[in-house]
């Protein structure tokens, strides 16, 4: 049973788009991780579903009605939201966060509600904290309180943004413990998070997000294993890169090396792959395809796993193998230096793009 | 005996024959007092030369001298065009004046030479002697001003009647000398012809001051009331700063203002003054030569002085009472205005919480207003040009003034409290189901009040403290009500302290009470 959708969600601040065109459905049960680079609407997406932030255009759907500023309110007791810092209300106890929404909102009575609130303790593990101040507690105590009164409310979806990104390390476990035993009672929930482990195993989906939007989704297998799209990879694998662009034939080689040489610098290269990378860089770049054709753009990349590094040119005109014709010695140098070179040419934008791993 | 003789020259070209007798008779009275009484000596002037072996002074000496006088008076006139004073210092009322002189602060100071005398019978003065300044050098009439030429009219016709059969002669014996019996006469009032407002200072023995009780009483007082009762008027008085008086009747808050007020040409151009009905004289008071030497002498031990104090500013005719009274409206005010600040604050904290700038605006300006003034200067553009016409009570006017104070200062006060509770609380709140009201009562609020509170206890403190100030418009708060103990009894020191003691103990007092209220409120919450 579909128990969210979000229809065409996009929202915009003054001229700029954070999102735009969103679409997807929850089912009931089902855990749904969102990942992404920070300030790709990951917030904003799960503040509009809630209305905290309401889309600009586009329709939410909960529990099969469309969500709106009227019936908000009421919608939100069903469907809560725990953020990355806290929240808990400072002017009470424990105890009294977890009871209030209950007996105000919910209209039950004290010793109801406090019934209540010492079982669902229970479960986050906090039972003999129950008339602490919020401020006697640890981070990742203050975040199982506030899952505690989202709890309380007994609600269909809760929405997670960044649950544990204010913890220290040691805290993190705390927090997704009580998360893994919603999910195994059968919880639906939207979490945001940056904790990759955590995300994989817990979920059923896996929204990425970029440019605006959902940008690959799947199972946690699909996008953590075998990301399809280059964002995705790179954002994955942690793919460290530097890109250079060459416009004429008099450019700035200087500044081209100092980056690179800042490159490896900033990322511990080891010697001997800087050499190389340097070494293929210039001959291609210096000597071969610019000589020739004026112009490219130099990408270097690798993976934070390192098991590979990569250089990447593409230059513009016809399907042309650079290597075929340029400087002799050059053309010898970057062959002896590469492990394996692809090359590929893109018809429609007229451009070739040589693939060099090293 | 040069002044008797001034006496008579110079109320000779003015003066009809009565006044000129009375000033005698005054004079001539207080030479018998002077000399039978204890306090023989505090005359000089008057006594026998020599007698404590001061050298007979004149009043010419005194030119170029720093000169003490009551603000609004015609004292500082003279100071200037025949003393030539080097500076002038103004007080507002005559007791400062004396006691800067007593003090060293000035060398002179002018006033009336009938009261000044009256005030040295106190025996506060006995280091200090009166030099008197010859008629025909200055001499004041006295007389009733309005700004209704046919009120005065009235009066001067009513005035004609009391002179010609007596009651003015009457009026006299019983209020002007030392020994008159300074009781108010049964006047019947009330003709059905409204009420006749009268303005005075009720500090000015003997014509306008605090008597008995705490009843009105003098000269004055008596005059007016008979006034009204010639109109068939009932008669309703106004006590008010000296300095206050003519603007007060030029607002029109009072009809008549009767003080014992002379005649001067700038006085005149703005009220219309009654024929007079006394003339008097004017004198200086500077310290004795040998108490200048050796100043600085103690009283006769703290005990006996503050049993002393209290007999006579405390017990005496009942002055507790006027202390109480005092403490009544200063607390009525304080209080009132803070509840009425309060709500005020709220309406500006929520329009300042609004995020539209139409919004903000007003009360960016009301603030700048209420702040850019002088809390004196706001209280007098209300009381005299806000309600100017409008015959408000003087009480009212305060608690308006005082409470669009609080209202700024609270406003901004509960803001930037609310500012300081964090947006995810209130996030949080909404998250789960409550609407902005519901999460800004459960969760900003209490918050807020908790962070406010200090700021406020703070506020309604300067707020007590501030309303000393009401005199300025004919009420008489506790400090006013000091002022009058001290005018009554000429004691510089007592009721000032015990005035400062009083403001001390509700202030600390008002203290304790918010700190309980603030443990129970942040107490309360957290346990609830
Ligand atoms: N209230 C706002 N006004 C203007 N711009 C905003 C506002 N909130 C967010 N943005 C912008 O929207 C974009 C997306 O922000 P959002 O907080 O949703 O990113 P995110 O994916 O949650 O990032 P992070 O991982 O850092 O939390 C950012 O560029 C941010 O600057
Ligand atoms: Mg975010």
């Amino acid at each position: 049973m579909k128990i969210l959708s979000a229809e065409n969600i996009m929202k915009r601040y003054g001229e700029k788009t954070v999102l735009e065109n969103v679409s997807f459905h929850i089912e009931q049960g089902e855990v749904v991780s969102i990942i992404g680079p920070s300030g790709t609407g990951k917030s904003t997406l799960l503040r509009g579903l809630n209305f905290l932030a309401p889309p600009t255009e586009g329709n939410v759907y909960f529990k099969g009605g469309r969500l709106s500023k009227q019936n908000i309110d009421e919608a939100r007791r069903k469907m809560v939201m725990v953020f990355q810092s806290f929240g808990l209300f400072e002017n009470m106890d424990v105890m009294r966060n977890i009871t209030i929404g209950q007996t105000d909102l919910l209209k039950k009575s004290i010793p109801e509600a406090e019934d209540r609130a010492r079982e669902i303790l229970k479960t986050v593990g906090l039972s003999d904290h129950a008339h602490h101040s919020p401020k006697q507690l640890s981070g990742g105590q203050k975040q199982r309180v506030a899952i505690a009164r989202c709890l309380a409310m007994e609600p269909d979806i809760i929405l997670f943004d960044e649950p544990t990104s204010a913890l220290d390390p040691a805290m993190v476990g705390e927090v997704t413990a009580v998360i893994r035993n919603l999910a195994k009672s059968g919880m639906t929930m939207l979490i945001v998070t940056h904790e990759m482990e955590f995300a994989k195993n817990i979920s059923n989906r896996v929204f990425f997000m970029d440019e605006r939007g959902i940008y690959e989704s799947g199972t946690p297998q699909e996008i953590f294993d075998r990301p399809q799209k280059p964002k995705t990879q790179a954002f994955i694998f942690k793919i460290k890169t530097f890109g250079f662009s060459v416009k004429s034939r008099d450019f700035d080689f200087i500044a081209m090396l100092n980056g690179i040489d800042d490159f490896c610098f900033r990322y511990a290269v080891d010697d001997k792959k800087a050499g190389q990378l340097r070494l293929l860089a210039e001959e291609l770049v210096l000597n071969i395809v610019v000589p020739r054709f004026g112009a490219c753009e130099l990408a270097l990349s690798f993976p934070e796993s390192r098991e590979a590094y990569h250089v990447s040119v593409a230059y513009p005109g016809e399907e042309v193998d650079a290597l075929e014709t340029g400087d002799e010695l050059s053309v010898a140098l970057v062959r002896n230096t590469a492990k394996n070179i692809e090359r590929a040419y893109d018809g429609e934008r007229g451009v070739n793009t040589l693939n060099i791993d090293v | 005996m040069e002044s008797g003789a001034g006496t008579q020259a110079g109320g000779a070209d003015g003066a009809c024959w009565r006044e000129i007798m009375l000033k005698r008779t005054c004079i001539i009275l207080f030479l018998a007092v002077a000399v039978t009484l204890p306090f023989a000596g505090i005359f000089p002037v008057f006594a026998a030369d020599g007698q404590r072996g001061d050298k007979q002074r004149d009043w010419e000496d005194f030119k170029g001298k720093t000169t003490a006088v009551m603000t609004g008076s015609v004292y500082d006139a003279i100071a200037e065009d025949i003393f030539d004073a080097s500076e002038v210092l103004y007080f507002a009322n005559q007791t400062d004046a004396f006691n800067a002189v007593k003090e060293g602060k000035a060398e002179i100071a002018l006033y009336d030479d009938y009261e000044t005398m009256l005030a040295f019978m106190g025996g506060d003065y006995d280091d200090m002697e009166i030099i008197s300044i010859p008629l025909d050098v200055v001499h004041y009439e006295k007389a009733v001003f309005s700004t209704d030429q046919p009120l005065i009219d009235k009066y001067d016709e009513f005035l004609e009647g009391i002179r010609s059969d007596g009651t003015l002669d009457a009026m006299g014996d019983r209020w002007l000398y030392p020994e008159s019996s300074r009781e108010m006469p049964d006047i019947d009032l009330g003709g059905g012809n409204g009420t006749l407002t009268v303005a005075t200072s009720g500090t000015r023995v003997p014509y306008s001051y605090v008597g008995d009780d705490g009843e009105l009483a003098g000269f004055e007082i008596e005059n007016a009331t008979r006034f009204a009762a010639y109109l068939g008027m009932d008669v309703k008085f106004e006590t008010m700063e000296f300095a206050g008086l003519i603007p007060f009747v030029l607002s029109g808050k009072a009809q008549i203002g009767a003080n014992w007020v002379s005649i001067t040409p700038e006085r005149a151009e703005s009220v219309i003054f009654s024929k007079p009905y006394y003339t008097t004289g004017a004198c200086l008071v500077t310290k004795k030569l040998a108490a200048q030497a050796e100043s600085g002498e103690e009283g006769s031990g703290f005990v006996a002085w503050l049993k002393n104090g209290i007999q006579k500013n405390l017990v005496q005719e009942n002055r507790w009472k006027l202390i109480v009274n005092g403490l009544g409206v200063t607390l009525t005010i304080s209080v009132s205005a803070l509840i009425a600040g309060t709500i005020l604050g709220c309406f500006v904290c929520f329009l300042l919480v609004r995020r539209t700038r139409w919004a903000r605006i007003p009360v960016k300006i009301y603030n700048a207003i209420i702040h850019g003034l002088p809390m004196v200067v706001l209280l007098m553009v209300f009381y005299y040009i806000v309600f100017g016409k409008s015959s408000v009570s003087p009480i009212f006017v305060a608690i308006v003034a005082f409470a669009l104070v609080q209202g700024a200062n609270i406003g901004v006060i509960l803001k930037n409290a609310i500012d300081t509770v964090d947006t995810v609380q209130i996030e949080a709140a909404r998250s789960i189901g409550y609407t902005a009201f519901g999460a800004f009562r459960r969760v900003t609020l209490p918050q807020a009040i908790k962070v406010a509170l200090p700021g406020y206890l703070n506020g309604f403190v300067e707020l007590v403290k501030g309303t000393a100030i009401v005199g300025y418009i004919a009420i008489q708060d506790l400090s006013r009500v000091g002022d009058i103990i001290r005018s009554r009894t000429y004691d510089a020191y007592f009721p000032i302290m015990f005035v400062a003691l009083v403001y001390l103990a509700i202030i600390l007092i008002m203290v304790a009470v918010f700190k309980l209220i603030i443990r129970r409120v942040t107490a309360g919450r957290v346990t609830e």
